[in-house]
C-alpha cells in the first residue's frame, strides 16, 4: 500500500529501494508490472475524467 | 529540485529497469506480437521488455498510447509533444521529457522552448497559445480538478477547438500513466549509442 501511495502522489520520488522492498516481500516481477500498470492507469483515468467533465461544462 | 539535479536534457537518454526484464529469446509469440505492435524499437527496449511481462495490459496500453499520440486530425503533433513534456517535467520523468522534447524540437525546429522548460520550469515565458496549453497540462497533471473551467476557457480563447482540447486532455492523462511507469520501474542513464 505504501508503494501505491508513493507512485500515485509522488512518482518523482521513487527509488530502486521501493521496488526492492516489494521483491523482498515476495512480489514477483510480473505482479510488480501489473500493480504498476494499475496505479498508472488509474492516474490516467482520473485526469481523463476530470478533463471530460470540464469539456462537458459540468465544472 | 533543480532541472539539472533531475537530469532534464535534450540529449538522448537510455532507460534501465529496476526489475528484471524478459529475454527476447524467451518471449512467447503473443509477447513478440505485442512488442511489435507497441513501437518499432520495443524488442530492444528494457521498458517494453519489462512491461510485456503482463502482455494483455501492454497490448491495451500500447494501442491507446499510439492512438492518443499519433491519431490524425485534432491537436498538432507538436502541441501533443509540448503537453507531454510539461507533464513529464512536473512528474520528474527526465527520460520521457527527453524523448518527447526531442520530437517537439524535430517538428518545430524550436529546441530552445523545451530547453527553457527544462532550465526554468513550466512557468518560463511562452507565447499565449503555448502558455494556455502548458498551464492546462500542468494543472491536470498536478491536481486534476484544478485544471478548471478557466483553464478550458483559456484554451478556447487562444483558438483550440473542442476536439483539440480533447486530444490535449488525452495526451496529458496518458503521461500521468507513462511517467509513473517510467519513474517507478527504472531510471534514465546517459545514452550508450553514438
Amino acid at each position: 500500500m505504501r508503494h501505491v501511495d508513493l507512485a500515485t502522489r509522488e512518482p518523482r520520488t521513487a527509488t530502486p529501494t521501493h521496488v526492492a522492498e516489494l521483491q523482498a516481500a515476495g512480489v514477483t516481477p510480473r505482479d510488480i508490472v501489473t500493480i504498476s500498470q494499475l496505479i498508472a492507469f488509474v492516474s490516467y483515468q482520473v485526469r481523463l475524467l476530470a478533463g471530460l467533465r470540464l469539456l462537458g461544462g459540468a465544472a | 529540485m533543480s532541472a539539472s539535479e533531475q537530469g532534464f536534457t535534450l540529449a538522448p537518454l537510455d532507460w534501465v529497469a529496476w526489475v528484471e526484464t524478459i529475454a527476447l529469446a524467451d518471449a512467447t509469440p503473443e509477447q513478440i506480437a505485442v512488442l511489435e505492435e507497441s513501437t518499432p524499437t520495443a524488442k530492444t527496449s528494457p521498458y517494453y521488455l519489462l512491461l510485456v511481462r503482463d502482455v494483455a495490459v501492454l497490448r491495451e496500453r500500447s494501442r491507446l498510447f499510439n492512438s492518443v499520440m499519433y491519431a490524425p486530425k485534432g491537436l498538432s503533433r507538436a502541441d501533443r509533444e509540448l503537453a507531454t513534456v510539461a507533464a513529464s517535467r512536473i512528474n520528474g520523468c527526465a527520460y520521457c521529457a527527453s524523448v518527447h522534447g526531442i520530437r517537439f524540437a524535430q517538428l518545430t525546429k524550436q529546441p530552445e522552448i523545451i530547453q527553457r522548460i527544462f532550465d526554468e520550469g513550466v512557468d518560463t515565458e511562452l507565447d499565449a497559445r503555448r502558455r494556455a496549453i502548458v498551464d492546462y497540462s500542468v494543472k491536470l497533471t498536478q491536481v486534476p480538478p484544478e485544471a478548471g473551467a478557466e483553464g478550458v476557457a483559456a484554451l478556447r480563447r487562444v483558438g483550440l477547438s473542442e476536439l483539440e482540447i480533447l486530444d490535449l486532455t488525452h495526451a496529458v492523462a496518458m503521461f500521468a500513466w507513462a511517467n509513473r511507469l517510467m519513474r517507478t520501474l527504472g531510471a534514465p542513464v546517459a545514452s550508450a549509442k553514438p
